[in-house]
């Protein structure tokens, strides 16, 4: 008894491991409100900086633990200009998180609001599973999506969608490589280094090229994704919904441009 | 394409009388599966490579694993000039078998500590389609995209058993990918063969491995809980034969205590066996248990290879196998009866072996508390490291260890001591068990633990690897050693060969990743 008594009283102060408020769309309203109350005169309207850090980028938000940036607004960041928050109460404090890990982390916005089931069903219906694997199911040509939504933020979604030329993701753009035997291969050019390069081509097949063999490589402009017919606004949001739903920590794709 | 008849038919017969070969592994110039094809053999139809000519081979590309892993027992698969290989439990990378890039990396988000990740080796991945299967440090098995590292679905092996690892390259046979688990030494695991469907991973069947009380088998173990820690787990890949339909896949030593079996009186099915098992259902169709109430630790997860040829006059169906007991086995494969079975490493533990198969057994090598001196040591005969099959050669190639030590019988499951000990590269003749030519390891590689198994070309080579790092090529048929490369590190794992924009690679996984040879052009 007489050891555990501190353990418990430190387990207290230190509030929750994790934000028991994290991706609630009322706390990140609420969160935006007293940010911009205490916090935008030095962080800036927009959280991207001005006398102090983007938040938007900072390390601590972008990286670090619920706990830690907890510790970082209650108790200020010493040495620095940055106050405590000491009359904020845990919640409060848990909103200002939810806020700035929307901002900062791809996978941390509060849940789209749509019709997801018929956001899949367009999904199906408009082909984009012809070339995006989600659940198991879909083609190659294009990144699978999974985990999208842990990896982009709607609004990148929404502009991969309606201008698949404007950011097009590597390991996915087009590619048209003359050899110096006559040969023309186009495909995606999965990975490239000063000697090699390596095409993936629309049978799902690989070209394995090296340098000394190849004549021209054409770096072939826009995306191999066709930009969508017109979307009601109505089923855009749905089709955003269901992508928001694709968080499946198990896809981790990576790909190895530094021959990793 | 037009075939006359007569050159069908003439290609039919060769492959009547050749290997069982399925034919998704007939293309020589891919490795597909962690033995190269189903029967277990390591054996290619590749021969740009020939003693002649193997002064001439080159490191062409090395791969090293980023990020960096404690160890590497797998065998590189490729498939149509690409290579996949796992970076333990954790990784998949597929690599452009020409040049050693990179094409893509599949990262298992695992939330585990780095004294986890300490322990994340395993022996490759698989291939079926356009499909690749990897299984993972927590005990699942994903299925990837090989085109481009998607993730299609993802499956726990085995939810009613704590996780010690399933380091086995799976092994797909028709619609199902088949994982095992490790951890038989522990007494926390009973072992067991799941299968997947590839398609969709859900789960086929599972076959355990030890019996429980009441079903078949349970009578050979004792009246208690023991078979519920009872090992035979099954931490490496089986082989198939598609004519009789039947999977086979080796078992691990009893357990909870390895070196001490007073809490399990019987024989111990099915520890220590291959089993024959029906793809479809998961049936068990037969048995063989090579050591029966194994007090040593000797598993046989060696390789069953499979090998058509005749028999004291008789085309026969094969089964070899040399186990960690320290003798090669001949069985039929269609049945399970024991053909012959003849020491090839140094043993002091049987009399010899009965007209069934079975060791008679010298009482004083059980283990004791004063630890008798026994021949093999733990290591075993021979281990989980790959033997090879040449059709051509009609040589079995292992690597044997004589060796001895001694065995306590102390309470703990696993308390040994190592005596002397020599190992090799050994070529045995099928038909007889006996030895027709050895390499032996020198130096510091004689007596260090070698798990790196051989493989064995059409060109007339064997090639195979040493502890501290060297990459060797023998003649196959006279045992000469021709050529080696040192890689300059650990060498755990079996070599393959493939064949990419026409020439021939040779390649090893070591602890850093990667080393492929051809020839100097």
């Amino acid at each position: 008894m007489i050891r555990a008594l501190p353990l418990l009283l430190f387990a207290v102060s230190l509030a929750a491991a994790e934000n028991p408020l994290a991706r609630d769309a009322a706390a990140v309203a609420a969160g935006r409100a007293t940010f911009l109350e205490r916090c935008a005169v030095c962080h800036g309207q927009d959280a991207k900086g001005g006398q102090a850090a983007n938040l938007t980028r900072a390390r601590a938000v972008a990286g670090g633990t619920d706990q830690g940036l907890f510790r970082i607004i209650r108790e200020g960041f010493p040495g620095t200009a940055m106050p405590p928050q000491t009359d904020l109460n845990d919640d409060g404090v848990w909103q200002l998180v939810s806020y700035l890990h929307s901002l900062a982390r791809p996978g941390e916005q509060p849940p789209v609001e749509g019709d997801a089931t018929a956001g899949a069903k367009l999904f199906r219906d408009r082909g984009c599973i012809s070339c995006h694997i989600v659940d198991g199911q879909g083609g190659f040509w294009g990144p699978g999506l999974d985990s999208i939504a842990s990896r982009k933020r709607t609004e990148e979604i929404r502009a991969d969608i309606l201008d698949p030329g404007a950011v097009v993701d590597e390991g996915y753009r087009r590619v048209a490589v003359r050899t110096k035997d006559g040969r023309r291969i186009e495909g995606l050019l999965k990975n490239e280094d000063t000697f090699s390069l390596q095409v993936l081509t629309r049978d799902g097949s690989y070209a394995l090229l090296e340098r000394p063999q190849i004549a021209s490589v054409e770096k072939l402009e826009g995306s191999p994704m066709p930009k969508p017919a017109a979307f009601t606004s109505e089923e855009l949001q749905n089709l955003l919904a269901f992508l928001d739903r694709q968080r499946d920590p198990y896809l981790s794709f990576e790909r190895g441009f530094n021959n990793y | 394409m037009h075939f006359s008849r007569a050159a069908l038919l003439a290609s039919l017969a060769v492959s009547a009388t050749a290997q069982t070969v399925e034919a998704r592994f007939e293309d020589a110039r891919n490795w597909a599966t962690y033995d190269g094809d189903n029967t277990g053999r390591r054996y290619r139809e590749l021969d740009q490579i020939t003693p002649a000519n193997v002064k001439r081979l080159t490191v062409q590309w090395a791969f090293q694993y980023q990020p960096a892993i404690s160890r590497s027992l797998a065998t590189p698969l490729a498939q149509d000039g690409i290579v996949y290989i796992s970076g333990g439990g954790s990784t998949a990378y597929a690599i452009d078998g020409r040049t050693g890039r990179t094409v893509w990396r599949y990262d298992y988000p695992f939330a585990g500590s780095d004294e986890d990740r300490k322990r994340d080796w395993n022996r490759g991945v698989a291939l079926s389609g356009n499909r690749l299967f990897l299984a993972t440090i927590d005990c699942h098995v994903v299925a990837l995209d090989r085109r481009n590292g998607a993730l299609l679905w993802r499956s726990k092996i085995n939810i009613e058993q704590p996780c010690l690892g399933s380091t086995a390259a799976p092994f797909v046979v028709k619609n199902l990918v088949l994982i095992g688990n490790s951890g038989g030494d522990t007494g926390l695991v009973r072992g067991f063969v799941d299968a997947f469907d590839t398609e969709t991973g859900e789960r086929s069947w599972r076959l355990y491995t030890v019996p429980k009380p009441g079903e078949k088998g349970s009578e050979t173990w004792g009246d208690n809980d023991a078979w519920k820690g009872g090992g035979a787990a099954t931490w490496t890949t089986g082989s198939y034969d598609p004519d009789l339909d039947l999977l086979y896949w080796p078992t691990g030593n009893p357990g909870p205590k390895d070196f001490d079996g007073r809490d399990r009186p019987g024989d111990n099915l099915y520890t220590a066996s291959v089993l024959a098992i029906r793809p479809d259902t998961g049936e068990l169709v037969w048995h063989f248990q090579f050591t029966p109430h194994d007090e040593h630790d000797w598993d046989a997860n060696e390789t069953p290879v499979l090998v058509d040829a005749d028999w004291q006059g008789k085309p026969r169906k094969l089964l070899l196998h040399a186990d960690r007991n320290g003798f090669f086995y001949v069985l039929d494969r269609a049945t399970g009866k024991f053909l012959q079975g003849t020491p090839f490493a140094k043993q002091t533990w049987a009399k010899g072996l009965t007209a069934e198969g079975r060791p008679v057994l010298i009482p004083e090598a059980a283990p004791a508390r004063e630890g008798p001196i026994v021949c093999p040591d733990i290591h075993g005969g021979t281990n989980w490291q790959s033997p090879a099959f040449n059709p051509a050669t009609r040589l079995f190639y292992l690597i044997a260890r004589d060796g001895c030590g001694r065995y306590y019988q102390t309470g703990y499951s696993i308390d040994y001591e190592l005596g002397e000990a020599q190992q090799y590269l050994r070529a045995l003749d099928i038909q007889t068990g006996k030895l027709r030519w050895e390499i032996p390891f020198l130096g510091d590689e004689s007596q260090e633990i070698n798990h790196a198994g051989a493989m064995t070309t059409s060109g007339g080579l064997v090639f195979f690897s040493s502890r501290e790092g060297n990459f060797m090529a023998a003649d196959a048929k006279t045992g000469e050693l021709l050529w080696g490369f040192n890689t300059g590190g650990n060498i755990r794992a079996s070599p393959m060969t493939y064949e990419a924009g026409g020439k021939q690679y040779v390649a090893v996984a070591t602890k850093a990743g990667i080393f492929a040879f051809g020839l100097f052009d």
